[in-house]
């Protein structure tokens, strides 16, 4: 029997090449629910896993829980479980009046205002998605009827720093910062992407994201009553059909090549 | 009249929305010979300028030199001249076995290791090309049955930075720095990309790139006659295949 992961509890053949990536594992359970025959195979702290089919091809999806750290293990450890593909699927924030509750953004790459990142590619590197896996999430959201933008996100590793009105040590500076990258284009604030794209690089898998937007630029509120609308849903569509889009052109290409 | 812009000697009337930036003048005049109705515009040091049509469209070729700092000031002046999107055709040199000689590259990100992106956004921002018009040239890149790729570029400001790091004080950073790009995916390596991608976010212009890759990993030979010249056409026709799709879809705001 291999070993089983630290953290996610999971053990080589426990997943397959694709893999979803939810933040939570609630989530994790409503895209486990669009693949055939998905079973739990592993469930330990924020990390749960499910292993089911997507076009007769084994596909995983893991919570990979809040934040580029958390992130990070769950990338490591799919890696070491023979994951190579991966798409996140998560909430963000819109930065610009251009961003409108529930749309959706596709991110083509990510300012890189978190710390896991550095530990694996120098500040100066880009965090940018896979071309091909960018391209079927994008194609598929075309087609949905919801606004859809692809650009730059800003990857925070402090949830609030994009909504600061106050006085603290660091809230002048942070405030320049957030307005040097809106008015670069960034169109929305969230937590992975930077990360992600970063350490899939370095291992040589592939990643993108796509993001339901949960509120508009400049009116956030933390008050749960004020999410009527859900972001997730229509981001987990356009994930499982992206996904589904992307293994019928990996078969493709592959027919092409044998 | 309205004004002449001071270092690439281009006035409104003269530019169209549409431009491509190869980095040498002899490049500029290659290009404008797949413009329709082309003719030289101006020319003031590393700057040539061609103004012709494509698909009934002003479009415009201009030479922008080696560079960050000479290519920013040019597309500056050309964006006052009311341009806004930027194709760079240009070379490359291949930084991993994934990127051989004669491959068009297309790089989806660059790393920003030189000093004019500096001046546009803060250091963990992403130097990554306009989706759009990238979309257009991978999709022509696709049709022209030319082998290409979308990696990672590392824009150096120093040419012999990637030849020669040892002829110079900081040679051992620039090693360990070179190495972790490799080892973080890059795969080739330029010299304008991330300056024009981060002045293109800035400003709100659409920027992209487009290269011949000039040698295979590890083979740089400093040697003229290396230079694969007959390949430079395939980032070219590319290149100006691409713009047709853009400007089509423009057209129809697709």
């Amino acid at each position: 029997m291999s070993k089983q992961m630290m953290h996610l509890a999971i053990q080589e053949g426990d997943v397959g090449e694709y893999v979803f990536l939810p933040a939570t594992p609630e989530c994790a359970v409503r895209i486990a629910d669009s693949l055939d025959d998905a079973v739990e195979v592993a469930c330990n702290r924020e990390f749960r896993t499910f292993t089911g089919l997507l076009d007769q091809t084994r596909v995983s999806v893991t919570s990979s829980g809040l934040g580029g750290p958390a992130l990070g293990i769950a990338v490591e450890e799919l890696h070491e479980c023979g994951a190579r593909t991966l798409v996140k699927v998560d909430t963000c924030e819109a930065l610009v009046p251009s961003v409108h509750t529930g749309d959706l953004i596709f991110p083509n790459g990510a300012v890189r205002m978190e710390g896991v990142g550095r530990q694996y590619a120098l500040e100066e590197y880009p965090a940018v998605p896979d071309t091909d896996v960018l391209a079927a999430l994008c194609d598929v959201g075309r087609g949905r009827d919801a606004t859809s933008h692809v650009g730059v996100v800003v990857t925070k590793a402090r949830f609030s720093s994009q909504f600061l009105t106050g006085s603290g040590p660091m809230e002048r500076q942070l405030r320049d910062r957030w307005d040097a990258y809106a008015q670069g284009g960034a169109l929305a604030g969230e937590m992975s992407c930077a990360t992600l794209f970063v350490i899939a690089g370095s291992l040589r898998m592939r990643a993108a994201a796509v993001l339901g937007n949960g509120c508009e630029a400049g009116y956030y509120s933390d008050d749960e009553a004020n999410w009527a609308l859900d972001p997730l849903n229509l981001a987990i569509d356009v994930a499982v059909e992206g996904m589904r889009l992307l293994i019928a052109r990996d078969k493709a290409e592959a027919g092409v090549r044998a | 009249m309205g004004k002449r812009l001071l270092h690439t000697g281009v006035s409104a009337n003269e530019v169209g929305r549409y431009v491509l930036i190869p980095g040498s003048v002899e490049r500029a005049a290659l290009i404008s010979e797949y413009f329709d109705n082309s003719h030289e515009v101006a020319h003031r040091g590393g700057y040539l300028t061609f103004y012709g049509t494509l698909e009934g469209v002003p479009v415009t070729v201009t030479s922008t030199g080696i560079g960050g700092p000479a290519m920013a000031l040019a597309v500056e002046e050309l964006s006052e001249c009311g341009a806004d999107t930027f194709i760079r055709v240009g070379s490359c040199a291949s930084s991993s076995p994934v990127s051989k000689i004669g491959d068009v590259i297309i790089p989806r990100g660059a790393v920003r290791m030189e000093g004019t992106g500096d001046y546009f956004l803060p250091r963990d921002f992403p130097a990554v090309p306009d989706y759009q018009l990238f979309r257009c040239l991978e999709q022509a890149a696709s049709q022209s049955g030319f082998p290409y790729n979308t990696g990672v570029t590392i824009t150096k400001d120093s040419f012999y930075t990637e030849a020669a790091p040892e002829t110079k004080p900081v040679h051992d950073e620039l090693s360990f720095r070179w190495d972790s790009y490799e080892r973080a995916g890059a795969t080739n390596t330029s010299m304008e990309c991330a300056p024009l991608f981060l002045l293109g976010s800035a400003k709100g212009l659409r920027c992209a790139s487009i290269m011949i890759c000039a040698t295979n990993y590890r083979t740089y030979s400093n040697d003229k006659q290396d230079y694969p010249a007959a390949w430079e056409r395939r980032a070219i026709e590319v290149a100006i295949a691409g713009l047709r799709m853009l400007i089509h879809a423009d057209r129809f705001k697709i």
